[in-house]
């Protein structure tokens, strides 16, 4: 053959192997690397009500001076289940999830913030 | 004496080659080539095959550091990177030329330091640049790379090296 002059088994074995664990890479890495660190601020009026992760099912009850606004976090996203506001524009902004966004209630002074971990611009070029 | 002279002249000619190919490489445009092709990596291989892993070193981390001097990269996380993935990938070949050389030819061993070159350069820029577990995602497509650029090095350090046999002989 007239390959084996150039390279070995094993080169072949080498290169193959790298090829495969490169593409298995490519569909692994996402998961392990990626996965957590995505936060929800809640907020009401200036104090932070609380932090948590986009990852763990909650309900979260949030006090403004007109009542109480229910956050909700399903399926790695945030949405506003209930709110005590006149015209619910909260409640139609949908949910937010790990792309980053913000969820705001004017009128109850609440508002739904996601960090985006990910994609928080360029730390550093280097070649 | 004569032999001492002919060895450090001969390791400085290749130092030096080394060095231009490296730094004509770092001026190569990002747009086009996100990645490097390390032709540099042909003199250190090839002066490992010829000379041993001692001189391969010298020019090998040599001409990290002029090549960085002449980029006016050094001392810049681009010279941390580059000093660490150069210096883990002629080790690395190395202990592979040393110990398994019966298995792979200059193609595997040059493939071999390429893959060690990403794998060192990221785990660096990890730990001291970028602080994200992120960059590694940039994993598979530098290995895409590397098995690429190795396997062309590989050939050229096959010919030099035969060549250059075939004319000292």
């Amino acid at each position: 053959m007239i390959i084996t002059r150039y390279v070995t088994i094993g080169d072949c074995a080498l290169i193959t192997a790298i090829i495969v664990s490169a593409v298995a890479l490519l569909f692994v890495l996402p998961t392990l690397v990626v996965s957590g660190g995505t936060n929800v601020e809640v907020r009401s009026g200036d104090r932070v009500a609380g932090r948590y992760s986009l990852d763990e099912d909650r309900r979260v009850p949030v006090e403004g001076p007109l009542g109480t606004t229910v956050v909700r976090i399903t399926d790695g996203h945030a949405h506003i289940e209930s709110s005590p506001c006149p015209h619910k524009f909260c409640l139609r902004m949908g949910p937010v999830g790990g792309e980053g966004g913000l969820i705001v209630c004017v009128p109850n002074e609440v508002s739904v913030t996601v960090a985006n971990d990910r994609a928080d611009g360029i730390d550093a070029v280097s070649r | 004496m004569n032999d001492r002279m002919q060895n450090l002249s001969r390791l400085a000619l290749l130092l030096a080659l080394a060095t231009v190919i490296h730094t004509a490489e770092a001026v190569l445009p990002i747009t086009f080539v996100w990645f490097r092709f390390g032709f540099a990596n042909i003199v250190g291989l090839s002066t490992l095959y010829l000379f041993g892993f001692k001189d391969a070193l010298v020019v090998t981390i040599g001409r990290i550091f002029l090549g960085s001097l002449f980029a006016g990269l050094f001392g810049s996380p681009a010279f941390l990177l580059s000093f660490a993935g150069g210096t883990s990938s002629i080790l690395a070949m190395g202990i592979v030329h040393r110990f398994g050389s019966g298995l792979f030819s200059e193609v595997g061993i040059s493939v071999v330091g390429a893959v060690v070159h990403n794998v060192a350069q990221l785990v660096v820029a990890y730990l001291l640049l970028v602080k994200n577990p992120g960059i590694f995602l940039l994993l598979p497509l530098m290995l895409f790379a590397a098995a690429g650029t190795g396997f062309v090095n590989g050939l050229a350090v096959r010919f030099l090296v035969a060549h250059f046999r075939k004319v000292r002989s």
